[in-house]
């Protein structure tokens, strides 16, 4: 452990003493945070948003620059220790060439480490500093305080008398039904050709059947039923149900009404007055729901019944989609500190796998060669929602080769990336960073690590001198 | 005599070690190494020579891992090269000394005595020692990369020195030297030999190597040419050298026309006066110049030899001999011949002091009796260079008889050596006496 602690101080103190880049670096990520905040206040906007798009663009940038720097940096420190052949006395003292690496990357984790909480100092101070001077009115304080600097869980519901299960069947037979008409009116289809049919059909009969279950016709009525909402009593104990509704025909900006109920039991919510809301369509909207309302197992039911009786317009909640659900509860699970320190964590398990890809990378090829695998490592991470998106229009088997080969060894970072969470408010969950942390570093690091420690422990460190 | 040597009395054994090194399709480009036997003896101070693209720092990287052999093996301490237990008892100095520039001179030592797992304490109290020792002590927080090469070769030393290490493999030492620290590099590398070290030097110095080892090995395209003690290999034994004070015309014509009578008058007698050499020259003035307290921005003289530079009981008996050899307390050299322990064989740095301590007594005789040896060329030569040849007075005694002239009254012990051939026997010629008193201050 000492030589890995030796070989992981040298990276610091090398680190410590490249003052120009360590002035750079400080100079990006000061105008990252610092800069930004006085932008923001110069700028025109409500407080809660600037407030959000502090922390959307504070937390962005850092975790760019934080990558790019940890990408170079741990493949800079090894082949600049192999081409300046400082490896010499390194590697014929008592140091095995695992601790090398473990120590290389230790060193640059370290130093991520160190940057980052700088990062997460100046954001959160940013933060605090916008709370007190940017919102203007009471209702601008409140959103701050309840909606953007808070961490708050989501729950997603199920459709009271909707089976899932029945669901899909009806749509599989509905599918088939029309893939085999489809099918008959093609002349030689290919194998890509009917698999891009068969997908396509079969999505659009289910959205349009589980459209017609989240449609509200006037007068009627929807219930869905939220289980496992906990809320901390720390925090107060505050539950809201945030959703979104479209209106069709479309109503332009005008007014529809909706009447809500809710309770612990399907049957109770009719039983009391229900809360009336007058408002626009297509937008998203949120009320509180007492917490003496929840069943103590934390269950909750919440009928929507479509008011506009004397006029056609049908009330649909669209189809959850990527990042996006048309009606959840929200429950306050702690704090804006705590959810910090968890993205900071997220962010901080992004690092630590580029450094891990970094240092086994650098351990076997020239700087510009591992260098250039990262940032494709780290390209395709950032990327792969747009590129399954792209592939789902190849056919099944294109996205399940590309899933299977390259995708099992790059992360998803998008899923991984906090800062959409903290800009909205939303619970940086404990269940992602152990993903992040299993599948991200210890699967997906640990074999491009081993591959590259492997090559490493094998080569010849020095080179033709006669 | 290697021959004769155990696999466990050699520090390093190859056997038919080969490099080839090729390019990227696997074609042969270049035979570096090619079958190499080399056996180095524990305690030996061995020097492998050749010039530039030879093999040596080729193999020198097989001896330590950095590169694999194509074909043949090698050991090193009795295990394969690059095994961890044996790094730990290795102190290794490249031939471009490759220390990281963005530490000082300090963080240096403590960041290789790390690795070595020493204390920190220790690592403190060895890196004050070695920054002494190698003159840096003024410049221990100054960057490594701001050094001068000399000063970085010091420091290169030192962290080679850091583990106290059994075998030390130093690759062209002297490289970018001044001559002060070339000279103090060659004083280590006897006084490591001397305190039991085993050191392998590389270098393409020639003077170098003479001065300091006591078996050599010429490589050329990679292969071994010649191998022996310097001794043996240098030593011109058709010759004999006589050393004396400034002689007048008519004594010098007496002398040549004795050597003429001496040797039938078929070979040339060379008769001339002796200069300094500009390495001696050079360090009188600089060290004028330091008792003087010139201020300098580089390094200082060294101190000396580290004093956790030993092992055991060969470096305690070392200090006894030399305690003997100063004070002549025959007794107390008894006292330490039985006081070894039964039916363990001496080291063989044991033996070589030994023979040192006989050697360095003998040669008290000689002084006492104020009497000059007789040498065959080489040996005076490399005594002046160790500076432990006799030097000062002339063996007038010597002359006289050579002249006709009656001898001195008394001989006190000793006898005088023989006037012809004698290079073997006369001159205190083993590596051990040649090295010299461990004298901190003879490297100013």
């Amino acid at each position: 452990m000492g030589r890995i602690w030796a070989v992981a101080k040298s990276v610091l103190i090398e680190f410590v003493r490249l003052r120009s880049l360590l002035a750079f670096v400080l100079l990006v990520l000061g105008s990252c945070t610092a800069g930004l905040a006085v932008w923001l206040h110069l700028g025109a906007g409500r407080g809660d948003e600037k407030i959000q798009t502090f922390l959307s663009y504070s937390l962005g940038f850092s975790m760019a620059i934080l990558s790019l720097l940890t990408i170079f940096l741990s493949v800079g420190t090894v082949t600049r220790d192999i081409k300046r052949r400082e490896i010499f006395l390194v590697a014929v003292k008592p140091v095995s060439r695992g601790e090398f690496l473990a120590g290389k990357f230790a060193g640059v984790a370290l130093l991520d480490l160190l940057l980052l909480g700088a990062v997460g100092a100046a954001v959160y101070g940013g933060a605090r500093v916008m709370q007190r001077t940017e919102p203007v009115t009471e209702d601008e304080r409140s959103r701050v305080r309840e909606l953007v600097l808070i961490a708050r869980r989501s729950v997603e519901p199920v459709l009271v008398g909707v089976s899932e299960q029945d669901l899909q069947e009806e749509v599989r037979r509905e599918a088939e039904r029309l893939i085999e008409e489809e099918t008959g009116r093609l002349e030689n289809p290919t194998g890509q050709e009917l698999a891009v049919m068969r997908r396509t059909i079969t999505e659009t009969v289910y959205n349009q059947m589980a459209l017609q279950r989240r449609a509200v016709l006037p007068g009627r009525h929807v219930t869905w039923h939220f289980t496992g909402i906990r809320p901390s009593a720390a925090a107060g104990g505050r539950v809201y149900v945030r959703y979104k509704q479209n209106a069709s025909p479309p109503v332009g900006d005008l007014a529809v009404m909706g009447l809500w109920h809710y309770g612990d039991d399907p049957a109770v919510p009719f039983t009391k007055p229900p809360l009336v809301r007058v408002e626009e369509a297509g937008a998203v909207h949120e009320f509180a729901v007492p917490v003496g309302e929840l069943s103590p197992a934390g269950e909750l039911y919440v009928a929507y019944q479509n008011a506009a009786e004397n006029y056609p317009i049908t009330m649909v909640f669209p189809l959850p989609k990527e990042g996006e659900v048309s009606i959840e509860a929200l429950y306050v699970a702690g704090g804006f500190e705590a959810n910090l320190l968890r993205g900071l964590g997220a962010i901080y398990l992004r690092l630590a796998f580029l450094a891990l890809l970094g240092t086994t990378m650098g351990a076997w090829l020239s700087l510009p060669v591992a260098v250039l695998l990262v940032l494709v490592v780290f390209g395709l991470g950032i990327s792969s929602q747009f590129i399954d998106d792209a592939l789902k229009w190849q056919g099944v088997q294109a996205t399940t080769a590309f899933n299977r080969t390259i995708m099992a060894l790059v992360p998803r970072l998008a899923a991984y990336d906090p800062a959409p969470a903290l800009e909205k408010g939303r619970y940086v969950a404990f269940g992602m960073l152990a993903r992040a942390f299993g599948v991200m570093v210890v699967l997906q690091g640990g074999l491009a690590g081993l591959a590259g420690y492997a090559i490493f422990r094998f080569r010849e460190l020095a080179r033709v001198t006669v | 005599m290697v021959g004769q040597a155990t696999s466990h009395d050699l520090a390093i054994q190859t056997v038919g070690l080969t490099k080839v090194f090729r390019d990227f399709w696997g074609r042969k480009r270049v035979v570096a190494v090619e079958g190499l036997d080399l056996a180095i003896r524990r305690h030996e101070v061995y020097g492998l020579l050749g010039p530039n693209g030879s093999g040596k720092s080729t193999t020198i990287k097989m001896l330590l891992g950095l590169l694999f052999p194509s074909r043949g093996a090698a050991q090193v301490l009795g295990r394969a090269p690059g095994d961890l237990t044996v790094n730990a008892r290795i102190g290794y100095l490249p031939e471009e000394t490759n220390l990281y520039p963005f530490l000082t001179a300090r963080e240096t030592l403590d960041f290789y005595g790390r690795l070595f797992g020493l204390s920190a304490e220790e690592r403190r109290r060895r890196s004050d020692s070695l920054l002494e020792m190698v003159g840096l002590a003024a410049a221990g927080r100054r960057l490594v990369g701001e050094f001068s090469k000399g000063m970085q070769r010091r420091i290169g030393l030192a962290q080679a020195l850091i583990n106290d290490p059994e075998l030390l493999i130093l690759d062209e030492p002297t490289s970018g030297l001044d001559p002060l620290g070339t000279r103090q590099i060659k004083d280590l590398i006897l006084a490591l030999g001397r305190r039991g070290k085993t050191v392998l030097l590389c270098s393409h110095l020639l003077a170098d190597v003479e001065d300091v080892c006591d078996r050599i090995g010429i490589l050329y395209g990679g292969r071994m040419q010649r191998e022996g003690p310097v001794r043996e290999l240098l030593a011109r034994s058709e010759m004999t050298q006589i050393r004396c004070g400034r002689l007048g015309e008519e004594a010098v014509a007496k002398v040549r026309e004795l050597l003429r009578r001496e040797q039938a008058g078929d070979r040339a007698v060379e008769v001339e006066t002796p200069t300094d050499r500009l390495e001696d020259y050079f360090l009188r003035v600089v060290a004028a110049a330091q008792a003087e307290a010139v201020a300098t921005s580089g390094a200082l003289a060294g101190a000396g030899v580290s004093d956790f530079l030993t092992s055991g009981r060969e470096a305690q008996e070392e200090v006894v001999i030399e305690e003997l050899v100063r004070g002549g307390a025959a007794e107390r050299a008894l006292h330490l011949a039985e006081t070894r322990p039964a039916g363990e064989p001496a080291a063989p740095v044991a033996e070589r002091t030994d023979d040192a301590v006989l050697q360095s007594l003998l040669r008290e005789g000689h002084r006492a009796a104020g009497r000059r040896e007789l040498t065959t060329p080489v040996e005076a030569d490399q005594e002046r260079r160790a500076g432990t040849g006799a030097s000062g007075q002339p063996d007038r005694s010597l002359i006289e008889r050579l002249l006709g002239s009656p001898p001195p009254e008394s001989e006190p012990g000793g006898k005088t050596g023989g006037a012809t051939g004698a290079g073997s026997q006369g001159g205190s010629s083993s590596p051990a006496e040649r090295r010299g008193p461990d004298d901190p201050a003879r490297g100013a």
